[in-house]
C-alpha cells in the first residue's frame, strides 16, 4: 500500500465528510480504509505525518480494529507486536501534552489495552513479558506529569478492558477473558491501585495538579468497582463461613468460564460475598466490592484515603463557591466518589480484631478505617440546615452521597464502632473550629448530628411530598429529598436492629446472628434518636395527610404502579415500625395520642353543628386515621407471612420488663380496637370512608393474627395473653381444649337440623361470656359482616374482608371455637350466608363468595375433633354446620339444573352471574374450607357434593357451559377443587363414582369443545379478516363462536379487547382443565399408599408395561383421523374401554386427549413467553399478546408439570399417542426446555449449527426464564429417554415408533433433519441446551439425567453430533472440544488419544488435531455403545455422570462461545 | 324449595322483562349492560373514587352488540344497573332473496321471514357476504340469532351439511 497516498486519501475523506453532500461517500472510503488488509502501517505513517487530527483519529480508531483482526500478522519479536506496543508507548508519551490530541490519546490508549490482553496469554508470554511491559509503562510515563496521566489512564484502560463485563469483544472463547481477568486481579490489581493512591498522593501534594489527582480517582475507582472473585488462595480462616458459600458460587460461576480460573462470565455468584456482614439486604441497592482479606492492608491503610481526604478538605470550599472551575467541582465529585466506594466494603475485608482493639482509643483497623471514612462523610453534612437548605438550591449532591456512604457503614458494620469512631470524628471537628458547636444542647455526638441531619431531610422531604403534590412538576425535581429520606431511615433501622445486647463488641462472626434485634437498643442516646426521628415521621406523614386529602383529582398517576406504591409504602412502613419498637414506651403513646386526636377530629367534623362529611377537615382526619392505624399494626405485629405469627420479639424483650413499654403496647392495642368499635355505631357508614374501612380490616387482621388466641403464647407478656388469648369462660388453662371440649358438650345438642350453626345456645355454655377477647372477637365478626352489608358496591373493602380479615380469623382452632360458640355476630353472618341474602350473593363478585365460603366453612374447624370414629358423621357438628352453610346453596344449584327450561334459563345474565356466584360458593365451601376444617368437616363437604350434586353438574355442563365460558371454566375448576381437596381421602367405591364423574365431565367437555373455536384460532384471529380466517382453519367447528363470534365488530379497540378477554377466557379454561387433571394424579399417591391394586404404577419398564403400550394405545389413538385439528369425537377403542375401569391413567389420557388438539404452537409461545407475567409480551409474530399472558406463567407450568408426570409414570400411553399429538407434545417440551436457553454467542452457535446440522437451530425467542417451566419439561425428556432406554432393553421398540417433529412451524421450528429419528434429535436438543445456552448447573444436571439413557441406547448419534461439534468449533481449540467431548462418555479414554490430539492441536495441525479428536470421540462412543454396563441408570451412576456432564460443559462452554 | 329461589329463577319465557337491574360494582369486563338504551356488552370496566375518601364509581366502556358505538357511563358502585337479557337461538336458513331478507326455520318447524342480512359494520356486512356466498353455493347453513332489548340479529353463520365438500 502506498502509504503517502493512503495518508492523502484518509485526509481528502475527512475533509469531505464534513460536507453533506459528499459524507456519504466519505465515510465509505473511511470504513473501506478501516478494513484494508495491512493498514497497520498505514495508520502510523498517518498517526506520524498527518496533520489532520480526523484522519489521525480515523487512523488510531483503524489501528484498534486491525489490532484484533490481524493479530496472527502481526508477528512475534521485536519487528512484530512488541514494536506496536512500544510505538504506541512513545507516540503516547509524547503526545501528552497535547490537549488536541485527546481524542486520538483515548483511541490509541483502548488500542494499547486490547493489544496486550490479546496478549496475555500467549504461550510466548509469562510474568517476566507481562512485568517487562508494566516497567516499560512506567519508563515511557514518568518524564513529565502529563506523561504520568496518560499512564494513569492506560492503566484504567487495561482494568476495563480486562473486567469481563466490559471487556470488548476480541474474537476469543470467554476462557480466555476469564483467565486474563483473574491473572490481572491476581497478579497486578493491587500494584495498580497502589500505584494510583501513590501517584494520586504525589499529585495533590505539588498544588494546582489537578488533571493528575483526577486521574488517579478515576483509576481507584475502577479498581473499587472490579468485580472481584476469589480464587482459593485469597480465603482467610476468618470468613470460612462466607468461603463455604462463596466456593459454591464459584463453582457456579466456573460453569460460564474455565476450570480453575476463578470464575467467568456473567455468572454473578457474589452474593456470598457480603460473609458475615450481608445479613440485611439493603434496600437501595448498593453492591459491595468484594474484595477479599488480601486487600485489607492496602485497603485499610491510613495512606489511602488521606490525601483524598486533604484534597476534599482543600477543594470543598473552592468548588462550591460559585465561578469555580468545572475541573475543581468535577475533582470534587469524584473524590466523593472513591469516598463512597470505599465505605461500600464487605466485612470480610477487616482482619478480625478482639473487643479490646475496637473499643481501645482508635478502634484498631477497622475504628481506624471508620474514622477515616467518617471524617470525610461528617465534613460533607457538618452543618445538616445549610446542607438541606444547598440541596434545595439543586446542590444535593454531597447529600446524596453521604446518605449512601452512611447507610452502606450502617449495613457493614456495629453501630457502637461507628458512634465512637463518629463521636471522635464530630469532636474532632468541633475542636477543630471545622465544625460548630451544635445548637441542640443535649447530643454533641455523632448521633446527635444524625439526628439532626435525618430530621431537616424529613421535613425537606415533606415540603418535596406537598409540592409533588400539588405543583405536579416539582415531583421529580425533588426527588432526592424523598430518597435521601429513605435511605437515612433505613439507616437508623438498621442500626437499630444491629445494636443489640452486646454484640456491639464483638464484630466477629457472632454478628450475624445477632442481626434482627434480640432486644431493646443498649447503645446511648440510639433509642432516644430513633424516637425523635420517628416522631419526626409521624409529624410528617400527619402534614401530609392533610396536604393529600386535600387534592383528590390525581388518582390517575397512582394507578399506573399502584401496586408497586403500596408496596414500597409498606417497607417504609416496616423500618418506621423498627424504629417506634426501639422506644416504645416514647413512640406508642404518641402514635394513640394522635390517633385519638385525629378521631376527635373526625367526630368533629361529623357532628351535626360540623362542617359534615364531605368536607375537608374530614378528609384530613379520615387520611391521617388511615396512615396511623396502618402505622399502629406495623409497629405491633409483623406480618408473618409464612410462618407463625409471633409478637415482635424486640417489643416482647422490651414489654417483659413491665412497666412504661407495657402500657404503651397497651394502649396502642386499645387505641388500635377503639375504631372498630366506632365503626360499629348506628351511621357510621356515612362518616367513615370506604377507605378508612380498608386500612382498619387490614391493621386488625395484622393484630388479630399475632395476638388474638394465638397458637404459640410464648413470646407475648401474660398481661396480653389474659386479654386477648384467653376465654373468660374458661378455666385458668384458658385456650386449652379442655374447655373447647366442654363448650361443644353444649354445642353438639344445641345444633338442631334447621337451625343456625353456631348458635347462640353455644354463649351461654361457654360461661360468663364477658371476657374482653370474646368481645373483641364478636366485635372483629360484626365489622366484617357490617363492611360487607353497609358499604355496598365496594369491592376493594369487600375484598380485603374476604381475603385478609376473615381467613385470619377461620384459621386457628381456639380463634374459630370462641367464634362458634361465643360470637353472635358470627352466626348472624352464617345465616346470612346460607340464606344467600343478596348483600353476600349478588353483591359480592363470585371470587369473593368463594373466600367468604371458605373461610365459614373453614372455621368448623372450632368444634371438637370427634374422637369417635363411629360417630355418624351427619352427626358431628362440625358437618352439621358445613350442611347449614352451604345445603341451600346447594339445593338452589339442583333445583336449576332440574327445570326443564334449564337452556333459555342459562341465556339470561343474571341467572349466569347467580350461577356462578354459587359454583365459587361450593368451590370455597365444600372443598377448601371443608377440606381444610378437618376429617368431619371434610366428610361433609363431601357427602353434600356427593349425594346430589354431581348430577345436577353435569346437567349444567351440558346445558349451561355451553352458553357461557365463564360456567364452563368454573365448573372445570369446580371439579379440581373435588377432586384435589377430596381425592386423597375417599374409600376405593367413593372414589370409583368421583373418577367416573369426571370422566364423564371430560367426555362432555370435549363434545362441546369441539363445537367452539380453539384458543389458537381465537387468537390468531387477531388480523382483521377474523371471521374469515377462522372458518376457514376450522371446517369442523360448528357451533355458537362463542367467543370471536360475538358482536366484536365495529370498534377496533373494543373488538381487540374482547377477542383478548376471549382468548384469556379459553387459556383460564384450559388451566383448570390442566389443574383438575393434576389433582387427579394424586390419586396415584393415595393408591400407592393404600396399596391398592387398581392401577398399577409402572415407572420401570418392565415387559408387563410394555405390552400395556398396545392395550391403551385405544384410548390416546383410536386411529380416528384427528388431523383437520378440529378435536372429533373420542375413538371407538376409548370409550369402550372406559367404561371398564376409571383409573388415574384413563381419566388423564381422556384429558390429554381434549387437551392435545387445543395446544396449538401458538399458545404454547404465548404461554412459555409470558411465563414471568409480561402480559403484552406475548409472541408477537402470531399477534397473540396478551390473551393468555397473565395465566400464561401458571398455565405453562401446570402444564409442564403434569407431562412431566405423565412422561415419567405413564411414558407408554404417552408413547403410544397418535403421531400428531406425540409431536405436538415434544415440541411443547421442546419449548419448554429451551426455555432457559436463550440464543446468545451466535457466532459459536451459528457455526456450530450449520455444520452439526442445527444443535443451535433457531429456537422461539423466548423472552422469560422460568426455571420451573425448564425442569419440569427436562424431566418429561428424562422420563421418556428412560422408558425409551428399558425399553429398548426389553426387547421393546421404546419410542422408536415416534418421529422427530418436522421442520415445520413448530414453536421450535427450524429445527433439522425434521421427521428423523426421535433418539439423535433429542441427543442434539439437549447438548444443544447444555452447551449453547447460558443454563445453571441444575438445567445441566437434570439434562443430564435425560442424556444419560439416551446415550446408553444410541451411542452412534452422540458420536456423529461430537464429530460435527469438533468440525465446526474453532481451530486453535478443536483439539480440546474433542477431549472433553471424549471425556463425557469415558473419562479414562481422555488422557491418551485426545490428549494426543491436543498436542498435536498445539504444535498448529488444527485440521489434524480436529480429525483424531473426532476419531477419539468416534472411538469412545463406540466403546460405550460396546460396554452398556459402564453406566447403567442406578443412582449412584447417574450422579457421577451429572458431575461429569458439568465439568465438560464448564469446559466446552469456556471453549464455543467467544466473544 | 325456599321461596327466594322461586324469585330467582322466574321463568324465561316470552313474559320476560327486557332487562334486569344489577349492583354496577359486580358488572364484569365481558359482561352485559345497557347504556341509553342501547344493549352493550362491557369491554372495560375500571372504579375509581371520588376523593381519596369517597365512594367507589364504575367506569364502563362498552360497545353496542348490534352497531359496536362504543358507549361510556359511570355509576357509583352500589347503584344498580341495567343489564339486558340476551338471547341466542339456531335457525336454518330456507332462503336468502336479493332484497337480503332471510327466512328461516327453528328447530321446531316454525318459520319466519322477517330478518334482514345482518349490515352496519364492517363485520355484519363480511357476515352478509359469507352468507350470501355459501347460499350461492348450495350450501346448508344455520345461523344464530342474537336478540336483546327486543332487537334481533343475525350473530353467526356455520355450514352444516358442507354439500358442495
Amino acid at each position: 500500500m502506498d502509504l503517502d497516498a493512503a495518508q492523502a486519501a484518509v485526509e481528502r475523506a475527512c475533509e469531505e465528510f464534513k460536507v453533506p453532500a459528499t459524507a456519504a461517500a466519505a465515510s465509505a472510503v473511511l470504513l473501506q480504509f478501516r478494513s484494508s488488509p495491512g493498514v497497520l502501517a498505514a495508520c502510523r505513517h498517518i498517526l506520524d505525518r498527518s496533520h489532520s487530527l480526523d484522519a489521525r483519529f480515523h487512523a488510531a480508531a483503524a489501528l484498534r480494529e486491525s489490532v484484533v483482526r490481524d493479530w496472527a500478522a502481526l508477528g512475534t519479536g521485536p519487528e512484530g507486536r512488541t514494536a506496536l506496543r512500544h510505538y504506541l508507548l512513545g507516540y503516547l508519551a509524547a503526545a501528552a501534552e497535547q490537549p488536541a490530541l485527546q481524542v486520538v490519546r483515548s483511541s490509541l490508549i483502548s488500542a494499547l489495552a486490547v493489544l496486550l490482553k490479546r496478549g496475555w496469554l500467549e504461550p510466548g508470554e509469562g510474568p517476566a513479558s507481562r512485568a517487562a511491559f508494566f516497567q516499560e509503562l512506567e519508563a515511557a510515563t514518568s518524564q513529565s506529569a502529563a506523561a504520568r496521566r496518560v499512564g494513569v489512564q492506560v492503566l484504567e484502560a487495561l482494568v476495563g478492558e480486562f473486567a469481563v463485563s466490559s471487556a470488548s469483544p476480541l474474537g476469543l472463547p470467554l476462557e480466555h477473558h476469564a483467565k486474563c481477568a483473574a491473572d490481572l486481579q491476581d497478579h497486578y490489581l493491587q500494584g495498580i491501585f497502589r500505584h494510583a493512591v501513590g501517584l494520586g498522593r504525589a499529585a495533590a501534594q505539588q498544588h494546582g495538579d489537578g488533571d493528575t489527582c483526577a486521574a488517579c480517582l478515576t483509576l481507584m475507582a475502577a479498581v473499587l468497582a472490579w468485580d472481584f472473585r476469589r480464587s482459593a488462595s485469597s480465603f482467610s480462616a476468618v470468613a470460612a463461613a462466607a468461603a463455604a458459600a462463596a466456593q459454591h458460587h464459584h463453582a457456579c460461576g466456573g460453569l460460564h468460564g474455565a476450570p480453575g480460573a476463578g470464575g467467568g462470565g456473567g455468572g454473578g455468584g457474589l452474593g456470598g460475598g457480603g460473609g458475615g456482614g450481608s445479613g440485611l439486604g439493603l434496600g437501595l441497592g448498593l453492591a459491595a466490592p468484594s474484595a477479599g482479606a488480601d486487600w485489607a492492608s492496602l485497603l485499610l491503610a491510613p495512606d489511602t484515603l488521606d490525601w483524598v481526604a486533604g484534597l476534599l478538605q482543600q477543594l470543598t470550599a473552592a468548588a462550591a463557591a460559585p465561578g469555580a472551575p468545572a475541573a475543581a467541582r468535577d475533582l470534587v465529585a469524584r473524590a466523593r466518589g472513591v469516598v463512597v466506594a470505599l465505605s461500600n466494603l464487605s466485612a470480610d475485608v477487616f482482619p478480625r480484631e478482639g473487643p479490646e482493639a475496637l473499643t481501645g482509643p482508635g478502634g484498631g483497623v477497622r475504628g481506624g478505617y471508620l474514622r477515616a471514612v467518617l471524617r470525610c462523610v461528617v465534613a460533607w453534612v457538618a452543618a445538616p440546615r445549610q446542607v438541606v437548605a444547598a440541596a434545595a438550591a439543586g446542590d444535593e449532591l454531597p447529600l446524596w452521597e453521604a446518605c449512601k456512604a452512611l447507610l452502606a457503614l450502617a449495613a457493614a458494620h456495629p453501630p457502637r464502632l461507628i458512634q465512637d469512631a463518629g463521636n471522635d470524628v464530630v469532636a474532632a471537628a468541633v475542636a477543630a473550629g471545622g465544625l460548630a458547636p451544635p445548637p441542640h444542647g443535649a447530643g454533641a455526638g455523632f448521633l446527635a448530628l444524625l439526628q439532626a441531619l435525618t430530621l431537616e431531610v424529613i421535613r425537606a422531604s415533606c415540603a418535596a411530598e406537598a409540592g409533588g403534590g400539588g405543583g405536579g412538576g416539582l415531583g421529580g425535581l425533588e426527588q432526592w429529598a424523598v430518597e435521601c429520606r429513605d435511605m437515612l431511615v433505613e439507616t437508623w433501622a438498621l442500626m437499630v436492629q444491629r445494636d443489640c445486647g452486646g454484640a456491639g463488641l464483638n464484630p466477629g462472626l457472632a454478628l450475624s446472628l445477632a442481626v434482627g434485634g434480640m432486644g431493646p437498643p443498649t447503645l446511648p442516646g440510639l433509642a432516644e434518636g430513633a424516637a425523635a426521628v420517628f416522631g419526626a415521621l409521624v409529624e410528617g406523614a400527619l402534614a401530609a395527610a392533610g396536604q393529600g386529602a386535600e387534592d383528590d383529582g390525581d388518582e390517575d398517576v397512582a394507578a399506573e404502579n399502584e401496586a408497586a406504591e403500596a408496596a414500597a409504602e409498606d417497607a417504609r412502613m416496616a423500618e418506621a415500625a423498627a424504629l417506634a419498637r426501639a422506644a416504645p414506651a416514647a413512640t406508642f403513646p404518641l402514635l394513640a395520642g394522635a390517633m385519638a386526636a385525629a378521631q376527635q377530629q373526625l367526630l368533629a367534623a361529623a357532628a351535626p353543628g360540623g362542617p359534615g362529611a364531605g368536607s375537608a377537615p374530614w378528609a384530613v382526619a379520615l387520611e391521617r386515621l388511615c396512615w396511623l392505624v396502618r402505622m399502629a399494626a406495623h409497629c405491633l405485629a409483623d406480618s408473618g407471612a409464612g410462618e407463625t405469627p409471633l409478637m415482635p420479639l424486640t417489643l416482647s424483650i422490651a414489654v417483659e420488663a413491665g412497666g412504661p413499654a407495657l402500657a404503651a403496647v397497651e394502649g396502642l392495642t386499645a387505641a388500635l380496637l377503639t375504631l372498630p368499635a366506632l365503626a360499629l355505631q348506628g351511621g357510621a357508614a356515612a362518616v367513615l370512608s370506604p377507605r378508612l374501612m380498608e386500612c382498619v380490616v387490614w391493621s386488625l387482621a395484622r393484630w388479630s393474627d399475632t395476638y388474638l388466641f394465638p397458637e404459640e403464647v410464648e413470646g407475648l407478656p401474660a398481661a396480653l395473653v389474659a386479654s386477648y388469648g384467653t376465654r373468660a369462660g374458661g378455666a385458668a388453662g384458658g385456650v386449652a381444649a379442655g374447655s373447647v371440649a366442654a363448650a361443644g358438650g353444649h354445642v353438639g345438642p344445641g345444633v338442631a337440623p334447621g337451625q343456625q350453626a353456631g348458635g347462640a345456645g353455644a354463649g351461654g355454655g361457654g360461661g360468663g361470656g364477658t371476657g374482653q377477647a370474646e368481645a373483641v372477637v364478636d366485635g372483629l365478626a360484626r365489622l366484617a359482616a357490617t363492611c360487607l352489608v353497609s358499604f355496598p358496591g365496594e369491592a376493594e373493602l369487600h375484598g380485603m374482608v374476604c381475603t385478609v380479615l376473615l381467613p385470619v380469623l377461620s384459621r386457628r382452632r381456639p380463634l374459630c371455637a370462641c367464634l362458634l360458640e361465643a360470637s353472635p355476630s358470627w352466626a348472624e353472618l352464617c345465616g346470612a350466608f346460607a340464606a344467600r341474602r343478596p348483600q353476600l350473593a349478588a353483591g359480592l363478585a363470585p371470587k369473593l363468595q368463594r373466600w367468604l365460603s371458605q373461610s365459614l366453612c373453614q372455621a368448623a374447624c372450632g368444634f371438637p375433633s370427634a374422637d369417635s370414629p363411629h360417630q355418624p358423621l351427619a352427626a358431628s357438628p362440625a358437618g352439621a354446620y358445613i350442611a347449614n352453610l352451604l345445603g341451600p346453596t346447594a339445593a338452589e344449584v339442583r333445583a336449576l339444573a332440574a327445570r326443564p327450561d334449564l337452556g333459555a334459563l342459562a341465556a339470561r345474565a343474571d341467572v349466569v352471574a347467580a350461577l356462578c356466584g354459587m359454583l365459587e360458593a361450593l368451590r370455597g365451601g365444600a372443598c377448601r374450607g371443608a377440606g381444610a376444617a378437618g376429617a368431619a368437616a371434610r366428610a361433609a363437604g363431601w357427602a353434600l357434593l356427593s349425594s346430589e350434586l354431581l348430577g345436577p353438574l353435569l346437567a349444567l355442563q351440558r346445558s349451561a357451559a355451553g352458553e357461557d365460558p365463564r360456567v364452563s371454566a368454573l365448573l372445570l375448576k369446580l371439579a379440581a377443587a373435588v377432586v384435589e381437596h377430596h381425592v386423597g381421602y375417599l374409600q376405593a367405591d367413593q372414589a370409583h363414582v368421583l373418577m367416573s364423574w369426571v370422566l364423564e365431565l371430560l367426555r362432555q367437555y370435549r363434545s362441546g369443545r369441539a363445537a367452539r373455536v380453539s384458543v389458537a384460532a381465537a387468537v390468531a384471529a387477531g388480523g382483521s379478516s377474523g371471521t374469515v380466517a377462522r372458518r376457514r382453519q376450522h371446517p369442523a367447528a360448528h357451533s355458537h363462536h362463542k367467543h370471536a363470534g360475538a358482536p366484536s365488530n365495529g370498534n377496533a379497540a373494543g373488538a381487540a379487547a374482547l377477542r383478548e378477554d376471549a382468548a384469556a377466557d379459553a387459556a383460564r379454561e384450559l388451566r383448570a382443565l390442566l389443574s383438575l387433571l393434576t389433582h387427579i394424579t394424586q390419586r396415584d399417591v393415595a393408591l400407592a399408599a393404600a396399596a391398592s391394586d387398581g392401577w398399577a404404577s409402572s415407572a420401570g419398564s418392565t415387559p408387563h408395561s410394555v405390552n400395556m403400550t398396545g392395550g391403551t394405545g385405544g384410548v390416546g389413538g383410536g386411529g380416528t383421523p384427528r388431523g383437520g385439528g378440529g378435536g372429533a369425537g373420542p375413538g371407538p377403542g376409548s370409550s369402550a374401554g372406559a367404561e371398564q375401569e376409571s383409573g388415574v391413567a384413563q381419566v388423564v389420557l381422556t384429558g390429554l386427549d381434549v387437551l392435545l388438539p387445543l395446544l396449538t404452537p401458538e399458545l404454547m409461545a404465548a404461554a412459555t413467553a409470558a411465563g414471568s407475567g409480561d402480559g403484552g409480551g406475548g409472541g408477537g409474530g402470531s399477534g397473540s399478546g396478551g390473551g393468555p399472558g397473565g395465566a400464561g406463567g401458571k398455565l405453562s407450568r401446570l402444564l409442564f408439570g403434569l407431562l412431566a408426570y405423565m412422561m415419567e409414570v405413564h411414558p407408554h400411553a404417552v408413547v403410544a399417542l397418535p403421531p400428531p399429538h406425540f409431536a405436538t407434545l415434544l415440541s411443547c417440551l421442546e419449548a419448554g426446555a429451551r426455555g432457559a436457553a436463550p440464543q446468545q454467542g451466535r457466532a459459536g452457535s451459528g457455526a456450530a449449527a450449520s455444520t452439526s446440522g442445527g444443535i443451535g437451530g433457531s429456537s422461539t425467542p423466548v423472552a422469560a426464564f422460568d426455571g420451573v417451566v425448564v425442569q419440569s419439561a427436562l424431566e418429561g425428556l428424562a422420563g421418556l429417554a428412560k422408558y425409551h432406554h428399558q425399553s429398548v432393553m426389553n426387547g421393546g421398540r421404546g419410542f422408536s415408533g415416534q418421529c422427530a417433529p418436522g421442520p415445520g412451524p413448530g414453536p421450535g421450528g427450524g429445527i433439522g433433519g425434521g421427521g428423523g429419528p426421535l433418539g439423535p434429535y433429542l441427543v442434539q436438543l439437549l447438548l444443544g441446551i447444555c452447551l449453547l445456552g447460558d443454563a445453571g448447573p441444575d438445567v445441566v444436571e437434570q439434562a443430564g439425567d435425560a442424556l444419560l439413557p439416551l446415550l446408553q441406547s444410541d451411542p452412534a448419534a452422540y458420536a456423529s453430533l461430537g464429530q460435527a461439534l469438533v468440525q465446526s468449533s474453532d481451530p486453535r481449540v478443536a483439539g480440546q472440544v474433542g477431549a472433553a467431548l471424549a471425556k463425557l462418555v469415558s473419562p479414562e479414554a481422555s488422557s491418551s488419544g485426545p490428549a494426543g490430539a491436543f498436542h498435536s492441536g498445539a504444535a498448529g495441525g488444527a485440521t489434524a488435531a480436529s480429525d483424531a479428536a473426532a476419531a477419539a470421540v468416534a472411538a469412545a462412543g463406540s466403546s460405550l455403545g460396546l460396554d452398556p454396563r459402564s453406566l447403567d441408570l442406578s443412582r449412584l451412576s447417574r450422579r457421577v455422570f451429572r458431575e461429569r456432564l458439568c465439568g465438560v460443559v464448564a469446559e466446552l462452554r469456556g471453549l464455543l462461545r467467544v466473544r | 324449595m325456599s321461596d327466594h329461589e322461586v324469585e330467582t329463577f322466574e321463568s324465561a319465557d316470552a313474559g320476560a322483562s327486557l332487562t334486569y337491574p344489577q349492583q354496577a360494582g359486580t358488572v364484569r369486563k365481558n359482561g352485559y349492560i345497557v347504556i341509553s338504551g342501547h344493549p352493550c356488552k362491557v369491554v372495560d370496566v375500571s372504579t375509581s373514587k371520588t376523593g381519596k375518601h369517597g365512594h367507589a364509581k364504575c367506569n364502563f366502556v362498552a360497545i353496542d352488540i348490534f352497531t359496536g358505538k362504543k358507549y361510556e357511563e359511570m355509576t357509583p358502585s352500589s347503584h344498580n344497573v341495567d343489564v339486558p337479557n340476551i338471547s341466542r337461538k339456531e335457525y336454518t336458513v330456507i332462503d336468502i332473496t336479493d332484497e337480503g331478507i332471510v327466512s328461516m326455520m327453528d328447530e321446531s318447524g316454525n318459520t319466519r321471514d322477517d330478518l334482514f342480512l345482518p349490515t352496519g359494520t364492517d363485520e355484519n356486512d363480511k357476515l352478509a357476504e359469507i352468507m350470501k356466498d355459501h347460499w350461492s353455493n348450495d350450501k346448508e347453513m344455520a345461523i344464530t340469532v342474537l336478540k336483546a332489548m327486543g332487537q334481533e340479529m343475525i350473530n353467526s353463520v356455520k355450514v352444516v351439511n358442507d354439500k358442495a365438500a
